[in-house]
Order: structure tokens, then sequence, then C-alpha cells
């Protein structure tokens, strides 16, 4: 406990530095605004903003990225409830119930509901991120090579569990994602690969530039060929306090949300997302009037919004404590940590204490800001729908533009940006996963060096994986998962023979 | 009929092909000692293989993605216009510089999306790029790309 207690106090010293406190108002205030406009999401945004943390210390830039992150949570449920437009994809589900409240008039208890239920539960995250990672880190320190290839194994496993798409795809992906992270100079031998005589190439891939491209430019690419722009419908709200029966119907909805969404970010499989509609069905399974949602139950708001904020938290845990992201945000903000020289994993709390401690501390912090800014200025965020989208679109791509040439002040970067954002655009199209080539190509260097390494201490014999406990049963987890997902997909060839045999008879 | 797995299976059957080629120039090595093109060769080989596999199901007709691939949609005249701008600014703004270059891919744009008169379009590219160019040149400090034609940014 008195660790604990220590542990807060150095991370109240790291966020209450002005510069700290600067960079969590604007993360969050920046997450808001994103999460309010329909299209633009968290994980673009915060690889949009990635060039301008390079000339700040990593902390500050950790809490800003992570600041946009939790704050799209909170800003996704206004334009859901006002607008009935998902600002964000993890606030789809609090379109079905938020505006039919709006529409009766309800929307400041909504509002007010979504963004209480939020604090609650992205403040028990923070709770159980302090309480679970700081333990987590320690049994992963006595990790050595083997120990670390089967959990950079497991990381790619685990995100491409969470696809939705082919299995066959996200192989590729990661071939491809590894293939890149080879570019440059071997760590071992010194040996420079795949420059094809380009000087810049030597350097390797810029990750910052790439994952703007994939991930910013290729969206913005993407909504060019739209021909449904998200149209602005507003509507009224009155109060912003909820009822006594309205605090009395949605607080146990916002704790059970909160537990579900908390375990649920700690698993592979689009976190808050995932966690915000599993919210709304259990809600709806246990509620005694189960015809109400869907026509403007209170219930229907408290617990997928309390889901995907506690979802959001939990999903820092497995990412900070082991190295392993379980989604494509969660892959951004890896890499983040990585152009900043911090390695996500078991050594960054012990190394890197003041930014782990500096992190948490601001998001109890980042928590409070939320609340004011989502509860009194929710008027001011509606005006900002009114942005219209042919202004915006150009000032992101030169924003885009600004940003990898801040890099390392070269236009080759720029190109790099621009050929990245194209091949997202058409991986997209193709229905192939670009968060998973990110994620192989950021822990790619990481995973080749321990193989190597760990083939040099066998002398060349594969069996060390699977001798070591821990690199053993990583594994085994990694089979069982990919023997789970291709069952489905077994099943369902297994129908189809069954029922072309059926009609050939 | 192209469908969509066929081809970018055979584009990543070609780009697997590629690295296992670049792979084998390096030095392979062994199980007991790899060599820096020891984990690139087997990562391109893994590559190729699964392209195949998808190549084959998708010709076979096994894959759930049997769309055709819809190119009018893939290369809208909007995407090509945006990308061509941006390729085109890439190869100017050595040239010309920070501003001017923005400012002109501001305007083409500025109307990509709606019509918009053309003094409205060069008064909102004049202004956004001078804007960009305080903030980050004067404001941040940031050395933005220097034009030799007109010697500033």
């Amino acid at each position: 406990m008195e660790d604990v207690l220590s542990n807060i106090y150095l991370g109240l010293t790291v966020a209450l530095q002005p510069q700290n406190l600067l960079y969590a108002l604007v993360g969050v205030t920046l997450g808001t605004l994103v999460g309010v406009l329909p299209g633009l999401g968290p994980l673009a945004t915060i690889a949009l903003l990635l060039p301008a943390t390079y000339h700040v210390e990593p902390t500050a830039a950790i809490i800003l990225l992570a600041g946009i992150y939790y704050g799209a949570m909170y800003g996704g449920s206004t334009t859901s409830i006002l607008l009935n437009i998902a600002g964000e994809s993890a606030t789809v589900v609090t379109c079905l119930d938020g505006y039919q409240m709006a529409r009766k008039g309800r929307a400041g208890a909504a509002l007010a509901i979504a963004a209480i239920g939020s604090f609650v539960a992205g403040t028990l995250a923070v709770v159980g991120l302090m309480l679970l990672a700081p333990p987590l880190a320690r049994v992963a320190l006595s990790f050595g090579y083997p120990e670390y290839v089967a959990l950079m194994i497991t990381g790619l496993v685990l995100v491409m569990y969470m696809t939705s798409g082919s299995m066959l795809k996200a192989f590729m992906m990661i071939c491809v994602g590894l293939l890149l992270s080879m570019v440059g100079q071997d760590i071992i031998s010194g040996e420079f690969r795949f420059d094809f005589g380009v000087l810049e190439l030597t350097d390797g891939i810029s990750l910052g530039a790439m994952i703007m491209g994939l991930f910013g430019v290729s969206e913005v690419i993407a909504n060019l060929t739209s021909t449904n722009p998200p149209q602005v419908v507003t509507t009224k709200f009155r109060d912003l306090l909820p009822t006594r029966e309205e605090w009395r119907q949605s607080s146990w909805p916002m704790a059970r949300g909160s537990l579900l969404g908390f375990f649920l970010g700690l698993l592979p499989g689009g976190g808050a997302i995932v966690a915000s509609f599993a919210a709304y069905a259990m809600e709806r399974q246990i509620s005694k009037t189960p015809e109400r949602f869907g026509q403007g139950a209170i219930e229907g708001v408290a617990a997928p919004e309390a889901a995907n904020n506690s979802a959001a938290g939990a999903s820092f845990i497995p990412l900070l404590s082991l190295g392993i992201p379980t989604h494509a945000t969660m892959a951004v903000i890896m890499g983040a940590l990585m152009i900043h020289g911090v390695e996500p994993g078991p050594l960054l709390i012990r190394d890197h204490g003041d930014l782990f401690w500096g992190v948490i501390v601001s998001m109890y912090i980042g928590n409070v800001v939320l609340l004011i800014l989502n509860l009194p200025l929710v008027g001011l965020w509606v005006q900002v729908l009114r942005i219209p989208y042919r202004l915006l679109f150009p000032l992101i791509l030169l924003f885009c533009v600004v940003g990898a040439y801040s890099i390392d002040f070269r236009l080759f970067d720029v190109g790099v940006m621009l050929a990245a954002g194209v091949a997202g655009y058409l991986l997209k199209r193709f229905e192939y996963e670009p968060a998973v080539l990110v994620l192989a190509f950021v822990i790619g260097p990481i995973l080749e060096r321990s193989l190597r390494q760990s083939l040099l201490i066998s002398d060349g014999s594969f069996t060390i994986f699977f001798t070591r406990p821990i690199s053993a049963t990583a594994l085994l987890i990694c089979a069982a998962l990919l023997i789970s997902s291709l069952i489905p997909a077994i099943n369902q060839r297994r129908r189809q023979a069954a029922a072309a045999a059926a009609e050939s008879e | 009929m192209a469908r969509d797995d066929i081809l970018s299976g055979a584009v990543w059957l070609a780009f697997g092909l590629f690295a296992i080629f670049a792979s084998s120039q390096l030095e392979i090595g062994t199980p007991t000692a790899p060599g820096p093109g020891f984990v690139p060769l087997w990562t391109s080989m893994l590559l190729t293989a699964f392209s195949a596999a998808l190549l084959v199901a998708a010709v076979s007709g096994r894959t759930p993605n049997q769309k055709a691939v819809q190119w009018r949609s893939l290369f809208h005249p909007r995407v090509v216009i945006c990308l061509a701008t941006l390729a085109v600014y890439l190869a100017v703004v050595r040239y010309v510089g920070f501003f001017v270059a923005s400012a002109a891919m501001l305007y083409i744009f500025f109307g990509l999306l709606e019509p918009t008169r053309w003094y409205w379009r060069l008064f909102a590219a004049v202004l956004g790029s001078a804007l960009f160019w305080f903030v980050f040149h004067s404001l941040l400090g940031l050395d933005l790309p220097k034009g030799t034609l007109f010697g500033f940014s």
C-alpha cells in the first residue's frame, strides 16, 4: 500500500508539472473534438498528431495521445445523443436510446448520465491499471529471449484474432509488416538490407510517416469517395440534471457496464467497441422491461457509455505491462512510445516509472477535465459539427504534409506518407487490415533480435521455445486462439458441403 | 471477371517472390548462426505461400470475397485528382517552396467536393497556406521546405 501511495505521489509530481497539465488538457480537448466530429476517429488523429509530439518529453507525448483516446470516448456520445450519428465507432450503440431520449426532451439527462458514467468507468479503469499493471510487469521481468519471442508472437496472434476479416490476409499483413521493418541496417550484423541504393532507406522506413499515411491520409482519401457526407440534424436539450428515477435506473447499469468493459478491455477484440455492444446487450437481457430499449431507456445510455470508457482505460494494462497492444489504437500508441525510445513491456514500469505513474495520474486529471468539458460546454461542441468537410479535409492533408516533413525535415518522408496513404486506402478496399501490418512493423525488430539470440543460445534448436514454461504456455495459447478462430470457417464449409450434397441428391 | 482477391493475391505473390530474391542476396547463415538474411528469407517465403493459398482459394471460388474489382469507385475522379495533386506538390515544393506549393494545392482541394467561386478558393487557399506558414515556421520555428526558384519557404 505504501508503495502505491509513494508511486501516486511520484505520478502527481510528474502530472502536475505545467507542461504535462497543458498536454493533458490539449489531449482531452482534441479527443472530445475528434469524438464529436464524425468521420475522423481517435486512431487517425493520434496518427496525425504523432509528429507534433516528437519534440516534447516522452511523458508529455503519451499524456497527450492517451488523452485523445479516452477523450474521444466522451465526445462520441454527444454526437450520438444529439444528432443520431456516431461520432466514434464505440458510441454507435448510444444512438439507439440516447437519440430517442433527446427526441423526448431528455437530451440533457442522457448527456449527463453518459458523462458521469464515463467518468465513473474511466476512474475505475485507472484504478485497475494502477493495481494490475505493476504485478503483471514484475512477473514479466524474469523473461529471457525465448519468452520475448513467445510474447511478441502472442501479441501478433491477439491482434490477428481481433480482425474481423480473413485470417489468411491477416497472416499476409504480418509478413509484409515484418519485411518492411527489416529495411535499413541490421541490428546484429550492421549490414544494410533492402535499401536498393536509396540513401534515405538506410535508416529504415519512418514509422511516423507510415502510420500517418496508413490511418490518416487513407481515411481522408476514403471519405472523398463517399456519396453521403454526414448530415447535421440538431435537436434541443433542456436541463442537464437527470431525475431521481433516472439516477436509480442508471446506477446499476453504469456499475455493470464499467466492470464488463474493464474485463473486455483487457482482451483483444476491438476493446471499447465490443464492450459497448456487449454492455447494451447484457442490460437488455437482464431488464424486466426490455421493450423500453430502443425507445429511450436511460440504461441503454448508461451501460455502453460506462463500458466503452472502462475498456479504453483497461486496454492500457496489457500494453504498458506486457507490451501487447490489444487493438489498432494501442498499436499506434506503442509505436509512439518506441519513437520516443521507450520500449513498452515489463521494463517500462521499472525503467520509466515517472512516465508510467505520470500518465496514470494525468488520466485521473483528464477524466475530471472531461466531465467539465462535456457537461457545461456541450453547446460549444455542437457548433463544431457545422464545419463542412470540404474545408476540413484540405487542411487535414496539409497538416499531414507538414507533420511528415517535420519528422526528419526530409521530403522523402512525405513521399513515404503519401505511398502509405495510397496503400492504406487500397488495403481497406481489398479487405486487408493495416493495423496488423503496423503492429508487425513495430515489434518486428524486437522479434527478429530475440529470435536470432534464442537460436544462438539453443545452438539452432527451435525446441527452446517449447521447453521453457512461460514461452510454451504463451505459444499454446496462440495455438488455441488460432484453432478457435478457424472452427467457424470449418463448420461453415461443412454446412455448405452438406447443403451441396443434399441439393445434388 | 477479375475479383478482388485474385488481384490482391497476385500482387502479394509478386511482392513475396521479389522479397525472396532480395533476401537471397543477403547472408542467410544457419539456424545455429542466423545471418541478416535469415528472418527476411523465411518471412518472404511465408508471404509467398500465404499469397499463393489466397490466389488458389480465390480462383477456385472458395474465398468469402467474390466481388469484382470496383475500378470506377476505387479510382473515383476525386481520389485521382487528390493523389495527383499531392504527387505534383511533392515534385514541385523543392522548387517553388512551401507557401506557393501549399496555396496551389489548397486551391485545388477547396473546390474538389463542391464547386466554389474561384476568388473565394484563391482567398481561402492563400489564407490557409499563410496560416500554416505562420504557425509552423514563425511560431514553432519549423524549417519548412525552401524553394530554389524564389529562395523562401
